[in-house]
């Protein structure tokens, strides 16, 4: 009995886990602080910033200065389709999914004088708090 | 009592083997890649010279450039191409894109003043856990 007991919870978690889904999109990898220690404003060039950080992702003019855009986003889903269950005992079951997606972007920004010169650099951070959850409501 | 432990063992052992069978049988794995944009010739980057090689030869290398812009007073040539890997087992999966970037910077005369490139999509893996960095 406790077998039989044993098998109908393990199915029934089987099932459940089959309506579940853990998706995730990285775009980039993460620059973390560690990665930007070298930069020094005023000293360190714009070679020396592609040489470690490699080419940016977006370039764009601010007055005569140059900006450098690193980005990374992060994409989190979990979708869980509470009608998987059903399918034990029915033939078959309706879609009951409760699914929610969080995404969130990071940037790393470094500006540079007409010289190549690093000017000013800043972070932006908005992927830490990304996490997976399914209650859309 | 040792031959018993065995035969539990492999006993085990082959459930857990037919279960991870079964499972991906039911519900599967993928594993998909795909690009967007043509790989960037390195050579021909490493054959950019600053104030010698023209607009002109630089579209003629690479071809039109996928945007052109305006920065700090200079025209650039943007080129890119993005790499993606999927990884997919059973519930979990796991999307990795990454781009390779080519900005070719030009003089008020139409010269190579600057060249940025930098290729990610050499180190791009296939992974499928979700969890974590």
């Amino acid at each position: 009995m406790t077998m039989f007991m044993n098998l109908i919870a393990g199915t029934a978690l089987l099932f459940a886990l089959s309506g579940c889904e853990f998706r995730k999109v990285a775009i980039n990898d993460l620059i973390s602080p560690q990665q930007i220690e070298f930069i020094e404003v005023g000293k360190t060039t714009s070679s020396e910033v592609v040489a470690q950080l490699g080419a940016p992702d977006e370039m764009a003019g601010a007055g005569v200065d140059l900006v450098f855009r690193y980005q990374y986003a992060v994409t989190k889903m979990l979708r869980v389709d509470f009608g998987r269950i059903l399918q034990i005992w029915m033939p078959v079951a309706p879609a009951m999914i409760l699914s929610r997606g969080e995404t969130g972007f990071d940037a790393f920004q470094v500006v540079f004088d007409p010289r190549g010169i690093v000017r000013e650099h800043a972070f932006t951070k908005h992927t830490r708090s990304r996490r997976f959850n399914f209650w859309p409501f | 009592m040792h031959t018993f432990d065995c035969r539990t063992i492999l006993e085990h052992s082959t459930r857990a083997i037919v279960l991870v069978v079964w499972l991906l049988n039911s519900w599967g794995c993928a594993f998909i890649r795909g690009n967007v944009g043509d790989e960037i010739n390195e050579v021909s980057v490493a054959n950019l010279k600053k104030g010698t090689t023209t607009r002109g030869e630089v579209a003629a290398m690479f071809g039109a450039p996928d945007e052109i812009l305006h920065a700090a007073g200079r025209e650039v040539f943007h080129y890119r191409h993005f790499d993606g890997k999927l990884g997919y087992v059973l519930i979990i999966s796991r999307l990795n894109v990454k781009s390779d970037n080519l900005y070719v910077l030009f003089t008020p005369e139409g010269m190579v003043h600057d060249v940025v490139y930098g290729k990610r999509t050499d180190n791009l893996a296939f992974q499928v856990w979700p969890f974590g960095e």
